[in-house]
């Protein structure tokens, strides 16, 4: 297994390039499922979820070619198969987002049930509820989805969502496009990442009101068109390099991303005391050689400070001057990272919810373990700037959301390389 | 439109634009050159001007071809902008033994 070393104490200096956001990226390949033309889709990153996502297409029939512009051509004409199997599945939870699609322009779908993904306990139960209301019957028989449209089709329906959910608001979304009627969601997810599969559907004809905010009116279509998308930059991705020259106390610009993502996050860097500046479509941080100063972090849905960014904050506090207060409302159990965190030095009470972090001049090298994706990220940039070695190991988390994370890194002047583990 | 010219024996030019709907005659006649060949094939793409992904698809075919038919296949003049979709296909072992050193 492949571990990342890391030397750390390097100032970060220099431009990075921002991909895609493969939260985007996902649910708008999905989306090409609904297009009775040719889709092309620009700026995707390049990521194992991407490929999975490409290949569950590819089974159903899908053709898909990579342009010499790394965009990918997308031609759902010939779609003979409708079930997403458990073997792609498993993989990538993300693949549910097939459902409202394929439920929507086939009338038909058979999609597996992610492992260890319970009916009820899960926000899946959502996404259904919602076909259900659009007029389909469900079924679950033998850990697969088997959804079918009522004769004539989805019918519009007025839908709640009775917790905010992204990947269920993108899959409503999706089935009701081609819905006879009008589709309402109400309490819909307002992430960035939804604001642009709605744009990639209304370039494709589909005709959507109050993407941004809570409420989501849909006038189903009889058809959707090809058309050309280029998927929005990873705002985690900018946040995530942006912390990184923040706590090594340097100067970072990321290029082609998008400053009006992350304005909570963008706020809360000023608050630590670095200088920020924007352009169109880039963001640079300086923080000319200065410690940050520990700010109050509290996690909320869009347009709220992400809990994506939550863990790269704790290790912000964790080298700041003063105290800072880190509550998570949106997941539970999202802590994980702290105790690797204490291992190399930092001081972190975490109570339920909340991590009280008190900044040290320091942290030291060890090695530390991965468990999640953001925690993986967090865990990178502590090595970055804590003193001697530091092996990060299970670094499959983070290559599902960082793309090219060594090569970036070392580019901005960190001693960074990964070790393999064959 | 896409074109394979048979040079002699062991050499065939490919040329124009190879996408989905281009390719697919071409798998048959470059197996049949190949299996004419008498044991190596060069396919020379200086006069490919535009290619996908379908392009590496055409050539992982005549790969697995020349592998079953011991055949040793060259390629040579590969359009550069395929090497970058070779590269995140993570095909760069299996392609880097059959290309000719680039002259310029």
């Amino acid at each position: 297994m492949d571990k990342l070393r890391i030397v750390g104490g390097n100032r970060l200096g220099g431009e990075v390039r921002i991909s895609g956001a493969k939260n985007s990226a996902l649910p708008i390949l999905a989306s090409t499922l609904l297009s009775s033309g040719v889709m092309r889709i620009g700026n995707l990153p390049h990521l194992h979820d991407i490929t999975t996502m490409l290949e569950l297409l590819g089974c159903m029939g899908v053709e898909v070619a990579i342009n010499e512009d790394m965009s990918v051509e997308i031609d759902c004409r010939n779609v003979h198969s409708q079930v997403a199997p458990y073997d792609l599945v498993r993989t990538m939870r993300a693949s549910i987002l097939v459902l409202g699609p394929l439920l929507a322009r086939y009338g038909v779908a058979e999609v597996s049930l992610p492992g260890g993904c319970a009916i009820g306990s899960r926000p899946v139960d959502l996404h259904l509820r919602g076909m259900e209301a659009m007029g389909a019957h469900i079924d679950v028989v033998d850990g697969y989805i088997k959804a079918r449209a009522p004769e004539g089709g989805l019918k519009g329906a007025n839908i709640f969502l009775d917790t905010v959910t992204v990947t269920g608001t993108e899959n409503i979304l999706m089935a009701a496009v081609l819905a006879k009627g009008t589709t309402v969601i109400e309490n819909a997810a307002r992430e960035p990442e939804v604001v642009d599969l709605a744009n990639c559907l209304i370039a494709m004809g589909a005709k959507i009101r109050g993407a941004g905010t809570d409420t989501l009116v849909v006038e189903g279509v009889e058809q959707l068109n090809g058309a050309e998308f280029r998927v929005l930059p990873d705002r985690i991705e900018t946040g995530t390099y942006l912390v990184a020259a923040g706590v090594t106390g340097g100067c970072v610009k990321t290029k082609d991303t998008d400053p009006l993502l992350l304005e909570a996050v963008l706020h809360k860097l000023e608050e630590a005391g670095a200088v920020i500046t924007t352009g169109d479509d880039w963001i640079k941080l300086d923080m000319e050689g200065r410690r940050p100063k520990a700010v109050n972090v509290r996690t909320a849905p869009h347009p709220a400070f992400p809990t994506d960014m939550q863990a790269q904050f704790v290790v912000l506090n964790a080298v700041a001057e003063g105290t800072g207060t880190v509550i998570e409302t949106v997941f539970e159990n999202r802590f994980m990272h702290a105790q690797e965190l204490v291992r190399m030095g930092a001081d972190i009470h975490v109570e339920g919810n909340t991590a009280v972090v008190t900044g040290k001049e320091g942290l030291t090298g060890a090695p530390v373990m991965a468990t999640d994706l953001r925690a993986s990220a967090s865990l990178v940039l502590a090595a970055l700037v804590a003193t001697g070695s530091t092996d990060v190991n299970r670094i499959y988390h983070i290559d599902r959301g960082y793309e090219c994370i060594e090569e970036k890194f070392q580019q901005l002047g960190a001693n960074i390389r990964r070790v393999s583990g064959r | 439109m896409a074109e394979l010219i048979r040079v002699d024996d062991h050499r065939a030019e490919l040329s124009g634009e190879l996408l989905f709907e281009t390719v697919t005659p071409l798998i048959r006649e470059g197996r049949d050159l190949m299996a004419a060949s008498g044991g190596s094939w060069c396919v020379d793409m200086a006069r490919v001007s535009r290619a996908s992904s379908v392009g590496v698809a055409l050539l992982l075919d005549w790969i697995r071809m020349a592998a079953e038919a011991n055949v040793e296949l060259r390629i040579e003049a590969m359009p550069s902008h395929l090497k970058p979709i070779i590269n995140i296909s993570d095909l760069d072992e299996l392609f880097a033994p059959l290309l000719a050193p680039q002259t310029n």
